[in-house]
């Protein structure tokens, strides 16, 4: 009963290395929350091969919590002049307008497929719903496959490379265009829920992608409830990667600008994932590539990867989790000052370096969970950094960031986007473009 | 509070044992909590699945003691009560991958067998109401504890039977699709195949009692009515059609509660 990927050779670390198969599809989905399910379907319905990478089962993913609802929209206009307004002055009008244009038919979508505007598990029944979809469309969903790389060369992303947390070995997919939408980062706050790591994020930063506003956190209760920014993209879900896109909470094409309006996540993981599947899909025909993730790139991720296991003298990766969730709740949060990020600031430097030993004593690579708990932690604290930097520099309370040393919106300064670029590791920080236009030709 | 739990673990196809852990938790910890304790602090290899951490995910579904639940959403406290150690282990009736980990594979694939998306008109609307099935978060603890499945390892099983019931009453479908699901779900590893146990009803988190869709599918079904002799008519004939809160009172009638260990 158990699949091919079962292959009990696996479970032995330092055995004979399973074959590095590189997958190829036309374009890769990561992610399969209800962002990444639709742009799926829409890349789908152009005629493309389409596949899915996952790190949970799709009915698994955040998105069944989204229960705000889907921001109902009757009159487009009046729901670009709520989006405009929310946003505090940061909103990207195209990326706004798009959204309150295409929130009509994305509800429409989502009821064929068994959902509802609002009311009770409003993000379950979406999320199940796009999921039967998906099965219907034979969408192949490569399950419990952790990000770990995406393969960008000469400024194109030509795929992903992912660790099969059951199979216990490096896996290559080749596209010629990846979607990201592996949702928000909360964990970097706190407990739940525990999947939203912004692995993809984290990834996109790290292979060239540009994040935009990643300081503006929205919490409720204490805990951070929806990130604003994220990896920077367009009305089309383009990044400043090419043939990279980003959906849902991982992206941010700025129309929500400062802060979300009630319902408008929801309603965004649909508009930006369908435009994002469907632009995918175009560039398979425009753009035809034949680059190829090169298999001795996933041997050495794997590589790198197995080098983890059983590496007895560092710290445990849900210590150094903990620290970061305690310190960004208490210097990060929903207000922040000067003097709390710079100590943030700090500790999370701090937490990066003390991160490159990590003590893990599960030898396994079968379904090796405290290895996958190293991988997020990776992206957790680069993240984090990047939240950190952006409020610190951002002297003026806009939107959701608040600052008590700063409580003023300041227009002159700083009605901009924080761009963070990933420095040969390190945060480095733009506000020099106001608009995503100046950042260059995508 | 002090914690101790008796895991059965299990790795790469061999044998299981029961390892005993002990570690504190604070006051109102769930099981989840417990065992990200024991991973924290005493063994990071135990491997056990959970996304959401609040009940709405179904990634943490184990059992223990024998009955299946989600780890997020048991208090650990009564479970350890007078100092019982509860055995914890992995869902039944699904293959082991790991400690506490099963191959839902099983699960899946008749999830998908029974085309678990409306069949509608683009512009139907929404559909109707708020069906009970909805609530099923595919966690699998029905499936878990399933006596028919026990016995019949290619029965749909409650789970994905309680989906397909869900679209048989989306009043959109057309009656041919409705006619289409209902022949899907009629053969000899279909709805026909329940034994009427009622564990389904009694331990599913979120309420969805599959017995009734299934009892439903059966009535609807290709001779419909014709599992009148059957088990589930006289379980509907004992409790009443619609009572959809007696999943306890089927147990005490159809099987002795305490049967199901999980050794």
């Amino acid at each position: 009963m158990l699949s091919a990927r079962d292959d009990p050779t696996t479970s032995d670390p330092f055995g004979q290395l399973a074959a590095h198969g590189v997958k190829r599809h036309d374009v890769l989905i990561v992610g399969a929350g209800i962002a990444g399910l639709r742009a799926a379907l829409a890349a789908h319905a152009r005629g493309v091969d389409v596949a899915i990478v996952s790190k949970l089962h799709p009915v698994r993913s955040a998105s069944h919590a989204a229960n705000a609802g889907i921001l109902a929209s009757s009159d487009h206009q009046i729901t670009l002049r709520q989006l405009l307004d929310a946003g505090d002055g940061l909103a990207v009008r195209e990326s706004a307008e798009r959204l309150a244009r295409g929130l009509a038919a994305a509800l429409r979508d989502v009821e064929q497929a068994g959902g509802i505007a609002r009311g009770p598990l409003v993000g379950q029944r979406a999320l199940h719903g796009l999921h039967g979809l998906v099965v219907r469309a034979a969408i192949p969903v490569y399950e419990e496959l952790q990000l770990v790389e995406l393969s960008v060369d000469g400024g194109r992303c030509s795929g992903a490379i992912a660790w099969d947390v059951v199979a216990g070995r490096m896996v290559g997919v080749t596209a010629q265009a990846t979607v990201i939408a592996t949702g928000g980062l909360g964990r970097v706050y706190g407990a739940t829920p525990r999947a939203a790591t912004g692995d993809g994020t984290a990834i996109a930063w790290r292979a060239g992608a540009a994040l935009r506003d990643m300081e503006f956190v929205q919490f409720a209760d204490g805990s951070a409830h929806v990130h604003v920014g994220g990896i920077d993209v367009d009305a089309d879900g383009r990044s400043t990667v090419l043939g990279l896109y980003a959906a849902g909470e991982a992206a941010c094409s700025g129309a929500h600008g400062a802060a979300t309006l009630e319902g408008a996540p929801l309603g965004e993981a649909l508009v930006l994932g369908a435009a994002a599947g469907a632009h995918a899909a175009s560039t398979v025909v425009e753009l035809p590539g034949d680059e190829l993730v090169p298999e001795a790139r996933v041997a050495a991720a794997e590589q790198r990867i197995l080098a983890l296991l059983g590496s007895g003298s560092g710290e445990r990766p849900s210590a150094l989790r903990a620290e970061l969730q305690e310190l960004m709740v208490a210097d990060a949060g929903p207000l922040r000052s000067e003097a709390g990020l710079e100590r943030a600031l700090e500790r999370v430097q701090t937490l990066r370096a003390r991160a490159d030993h990590l003590r893990i004593d599960d030898r396994s690579r079968r379904f090796n969970t405290a290895l996958v708990g190293a991988l997020e932690l990776e992206s957790l604290l680069a993240l984090a950094e990047c939240i950190v930097a952006g409020a610190l520099a951002r002297e003026e309370s806009r939107g959701v960031h608040r600052r008590s040393d700063h409580p003023e919106r300041d227009d002159a300064r700083f009605q901009r986007h924080a761009l963070t670029w990933c420095d040969a590791g390190q945060v480095r920080l733009d506000f020099s473009a106001a608009t995503r236009e100046a950042v260059g030709a995508r | 509070m002090k914690v101790s739990l008796a895991i059965r673990r299990s790795q790469g196809g061999l044998e299981a044992r029961r390892e005993q852990f002990s570690v504190t938790v604070r006051a109102g910890a769930t099981l989840l909590d417990a065992l990200d304790q024991i991973k924290d602090a005493r063994d990071d290899s135990l491997a056990y699945r959970a996304a959401c951490g609040s009940g709405g995910c179904g990634a943490c579904g184990v059992r223990v003691d024998g009955r299946s639940v989600l780890a997020c959403e048991t208090p650990v406290a009564p479970l350890v009560d007078g100092g019982h150690v509860p055995v914890v282990a992995p869902l039944g009736n699904l293959p082991v991958i790991r400690d506490l980990v099963v191959d839902m594979e099983p699960f899946w694939a008749k999830h998908r067998a029974i085309d678990p998306a409306p069949r509608v008109a683009a512009g139907s609307g929404a559909e109707a109401g708020a069906p009970d099935e909805v609530a099923c978060v595919l966690c699998g603890v029905c499936v878990s504890e399933c006596v028919s499945l026990a016995h019949d390892p290619d029965f749909l099983a409650p789970a994905a039977l309680a989906i397909a019931r869900r679209h048989v009453a989306d009043e959109r479908e057309s009656e041919r699709v409705r006619a289409g699901r209902l022949a899907n779900v009629a053969g000899e590893h279909g709805a026909a195949a329940c034994v009427a146990c009622g564990l389904c009803n009694e331990r599913c988190p979120k309420g969805v009692e599959p017995l009734w869709s299934i009892t439903e599918l059966r009535t609807l079904g290709p001779g419909g009515g014709s599992g009148g002799a059957g088990p589930l008519a006289r379980v509907r004939g004992l409790l009443g059609r619609g009572d959809r809160s007696s999943g306890s009172k089927l147990l005490t009638v159809l099987r002795a509660p305490d049967d199901d260990d999980d050794e």
